[in-house]
């Protein structure tokens, strides 16, 4: 234990009975937090079977645990079910984004494979607005539309 | 100009890199472009003869004396005319680490 553990709890003594109570709640509350975390983040690694569906995972409160969730529910599946809106499409691209707080998102691009006619969604970087800037960036080239000749 | 099969295209480029720093691993010898990791499933060059795939450091190029047809299990055969080509593998953004990758399959 450390000096600063020793000055937190005196400090902590010095509370009204009332707000003890509340920081022991919040704690449990972070605590329970962590767990599920740690619970997602393992299932999300290992991609286990899991009973989640979209609207379970849109109802979490917690980014991090829904981003988690979307990734152990699978990205394609999650933005195929309908899970997100639309940015931008074009053709047969479709950029898709979901909202996983204020701040944080996940932005895709849906795809349809020319040979087999499979839809297939690819997880582009955050911020990326346009089918364009999607597909220039997954490829790493400028212009990949106007300049593709053939795909199969 | 761009030609994709699947997750890898090929960019046409002016020149090749020079010989020096050009270096070949037993796929490329074969004309495997792309393996994929979990299905075994590749994207190959049919006939190597005049066909020339290499790295220099992680970048791969292709120099073709002549047109070449590129084939996987899943998608339709693709020709693609002589020339050089710089070849880019598709990439992902992977939110849970928080960087981007290759995509793998």
């Amino acid at each position: 234990m450390n000096r600063a553990f020793w000055a937190r709890n005196s400090l902590r003594a010095q509370l009204p009975a009332e707000v003890q109570e509340e920081v022991r709640e919040l704690n449990r509350l972070r605590q329970r937090l962590r767990q599920k975390i740690r619970y997602w983040r393992h299932k999300a690694k290992s991609k286990s079977p899991c009973r989640l569906t979209v609207t379970s995972i849109l109802q979490e409160k917690n980014a991090q645990l829904r981003s988690l969730q979307i990734q152990s529910f699978g990205i394609e599946r999650f933005f195929l079910e309908g899970g997100s809106e639309t940015l931008d499409s074009c053709g047969e691209y479709v950029l898709l984004r979901a909202r996983l707080d204020e701040r944080r998102e996940m932005v895709c691009l849906k795809m349809v494979c020319p040979s087999t006619g499979a839809a297939y969604v690819s997880p582009v970087q955050p911020g990326i607005r346009t089918v364009d800037q999607a597909l220039d960036w997954m490829y790493q080239v400028r212009n990949y539309r106007q300049n593709l000749a053939a795909e199969r | 100009m761009y030609y994709r099969h699947g997750d890898v295209l090929f960019e046409r480029i002016e020149v090749a890199p020079s010989d020096g720093r050009r270096s070949q691993t037993e796929d490329e010898k074969t004309g495997v472009v792309q393996r994929g990791e979990s299905t075994g499933h590749a994207h190959i060059i049919d006939d190597m003869a005049g066909i020339y795939l290499f790295s220099v450091f992680s970048q791969r190029f292709l120099s073709a004396g002549k047109d070449f047809t590129i084939t996987h299990e899943e998608h339709k055969s693709l020709t693609i005319p002589e020339g050089n080509y710089r070849i880019h593998i598709a990439r992902e953004y992977d939110y849970l680490l928080n960087l981007e990758r290759e995509i793998r399959d």
